[in-house]
């Protein structure tokens, strides 16, 4: 090495990553010697906390077993992280990609079909909607916290609010469509599989102060079978307490298509997921209606303030602004750099790829 | 620049018995033992070499790579393990020089373990502790005394090539063969007063502490099989605990815990579905160990 060259300047840099176990260790050191680290951490989920190390010791041993080895760039050169808070935001994005896609291979791929002109309904009905509404300007990540905390008070607005209901309620029926549509009869699914979807068709009555009748009348514009008893039998057991609260990633609820859309998105949680996990996602939304399936799982994950069996649409814009409050916090927080943006991002499509 | 020097007892040639021999006499000699030491020795090699309930060899490992274990059969090591970003061109410096060290054969087919009795492992490297069948590790599988990265770190660092070979061979052992008298080795210097006979929790705690342990090099590949039993410590469940009463207080998980706790009753299932137990253990070891 030329004396004269000055050193390699020193930053945070990842020395071993369980990716979609959400597990890192990271030190403060020259890119390329890691026995120069002179501090040295683990960040682990669900905390995310930081802990301190005396030595680099655990982290050379972590790439021994399930840990990858360091976090690279295109060319092979360690990439350099301004400070804790940006690995901790990597480590955190990391886990939420690693949600994405079929998952581990035993859980199976949700199945696809339902009706053939599914997405075309979707859009049709959605782009009616959206002619009462006026033109949103998704905010970028240029433009901060800030700005996308106003851009989602603003969807709470009363106008705006309503839209955001019918765009919400259409895709949950449609969802509920697509679940349904599966060849064989309920009584046939597994157990856990019915029990999955009941209790999340009742928590859907509940979010969006839906009555059974009311939501049947609605699935009819996507020609849904649906079965009358069925749907009150979800809606009573919710109501009387039976069913679990669902969790919004772990429900294998489908996730109809609109024409634009990735077809490679089998899951609801999918969509949440790939918002979550990349920095550019929000701005690359072309109207609300790309917003519903994130707004429908957040206002699942966050719940009505109070019990949900009465159709009153006040109560829903409340819970709508407590969902967007959410959603906001489990965005995107912190700019990477560049190189560790992109390494997500692939992260992100190749977990969308499709087992063959 | 020459090493630090260090204890030439511990970092000597000869055998592990032999050492334990030599240090335990010096002991006496000087008068340092104290009345307890021997019976402290006689439960210790007790303990160690219980057929049932004495050390295993255990790895520790998140719920996505414990899933993706269950369902494949397939133990990934580094050089098997897909990568986010880009590759590094080469394997660090580091691990070539370590590996080199311990003179390991073909370092792709070892997977490096440790050696635990009770407890749930190194919580570091995942969350769940495999311990493996005590009929899965050969008897002459090499043990190292300590994370064999440790060698890059003062005061062992510093030596020539040669010297730091010589060091690696001093610290080495067998499974069969030297593991009770290298822990005891270990053990020695923080064994308990000299008023009270040592306890089984307090052998457990010196047998890993933290992330100090003994390291095994065992040669794959490992198998669900191979699985005696899956433990964790209590924290996880309290954690669990803790976020579903948040929720019933109408506080909602964040996404990063909505997906943790799935991945976590997934996990249950799959090893509900494999057939392979799955329990907690207190941090001391008592009365969770291997049953």
């Amino acid at each position: 090495m030329d004396v004269n060259s000055p050193p390699p300047p020193q930053g945070w840099h990842v020395d071993a990553w369980s990716v979609r176990d959400g597990m890192a260790f990271a030190s403060y050191r020259s890119p390329d010697a890691i026995t120069t680290a002179t501090s040295s951490v683990f960040i682990g989920v669900p905390g995310l906390d930081v802990v301190p190390l005396g030595s680099v010791s655990p982290a050379l041993w972590a790439a021994r077993a399930s840990f990858q080895d360091g976090l690279h760039d295109a060319d092979g050169r360690s990439i350099a992280f301004d400070d804790l808070g940006q690995v901790r935001e990597l480590v955190r994005r990391g886990f939420l990609a690693g949600g994405l896609g079929p998952g581990a291979p035993e859980t199976g791929e949700t199945p696809r079909g339902g009706p053939p002109d599914l997405p075309a309904r979707l859009d049709g009905a959605f782009r009616e909607t959206l002619l009462h509404a006026r033109r949103m300007e998704f905010p970028g990540a240029a433009g901060g916290a800030a700005q996308r905390d106003e851009f989602f008070r603003s969807l709470c607005e009363p106008g705006t609010s309503e839209v955001v209901y019918e765009l919400v309620r259409t895709f949950a029926l449609a969802v509920v469509t697509l679940w349904r549509h599966r060849a064989a009869p309920l009584h046939e699914w597994s157990v856990g599989d019915a029990e999955d979807l009941l209790g999340w068709t009742g928590a859907l009555f509940s979010v969006l102060w839906l009555h059974p009748s009311d939501a049947l009348e609605h699935a009819r514009r996507f020609d849904a079978e649906l079965d009358v008893h069925e749907f009150f039998h979800a809606w009573r057991r919710w109501e009387y307490g039976a069913a679990a609260p669902p969790n919004a990633l772990a429900s294998a609820a489908p996730c109809p298509t609109r024409a634009g859309w990735d077809r490679r998105i089998c899951r609801l949680s999918d969509k949440l997921l790939v918002l979550l996990a990349m920095d550019s996602a929000l701005e690359r939304m072309s109207d609300l209606g790309d917003l519903a399936p994130a707004i429908l799982s957040s206002l699942i994950a966050t719940r009505p303030p109070i019990s949900g069996l009465l159709p009153y649409r006040d109560h829903f814009r409340e819970h709508l602004r407590v969902a967007l409050e959410w959603l906001s916090n489990q965005l995107p927080q912190r700019r990477l750099p560049d190189a560790a943006e992109q390494a997500i991002e692939q992260f992100v499509r190749d977990r969308l790829t499709p087992a063959h | 620049m020459p090493g630090t020097k260090l204890d030439a007892q511990y970092f000597g040639r000869a055998s592990w018995t032999r050492r334990l021999g030599c240090a335990l006499k010096d002991l006496k000699s000087d008068g340092r033992a104290g009345p307890f030491v021997g019976s402290h020795v006689g439960v210790i090699r007790q303990l160690l070499t219980d057929p049932d309930a004495g050390p295993r060899v255990v790895i520790n490992i998140g719920a996505e790579a414990l899933l993706n274990f269950l369902a494949t059969g397939c133990y990934k090591n580094l050089y098997e393990h897909p990568v986010v970003g880009g590759r590094r061109r080469e394997p660090t410096p580091e691990r070539i020089q370590v590996d080199k060290w311990l003179s390991l054969p073909g370092a792709h087919r070892f997977y490096f373990a440790a050696v635990a009795l009770g407890g749930a492992g190194v919580r570091f490297y995942g969350e769940y502790c495999m311990v493996l069948r005590p009929e899965r590790i050969p008897p002459d599988t090499r043990i190292f005394d300590r994370d064999s990265y440790d060698l890059l770190q003062p005061p062992l660092s510093g030596r020539g090539d040669d010297a730091m070979q010589r060091l690696a061979g001093c610290l080495r052992g067998t499974w069969q063969a030297d593991l009770v008298d290298m822990l005891l080795m270990k053990m020695l210097p923080r064994l308990p007063s000299t008023r009270h006979l040592i306890t089984s929790g307090q052998v457990s705690g010196l047998v890993m502490t933290d992330q100090e342990f003994v390291e095994v090099h065992l040669e794959g590949p490992i198998q669900p099989s191979d699985i005696e039993q899956v433990t964790q410590l209590p924290d996880e469940p309290a954690m669990e605990a803790s976020i579903a009463q948040r929720q019933a207080g109408r506080q909602a998980p964040s996404a990063v815990e909505l997906l943790w706790l799935k991945r976590r009753r997934e996990v249950a299932e799959s090893l509900a579905m494999a057939k392979v137990p799955h329990g907690l253990a207190t941090q001391g070891g008592r009365g969770y160990q291997w049953t």
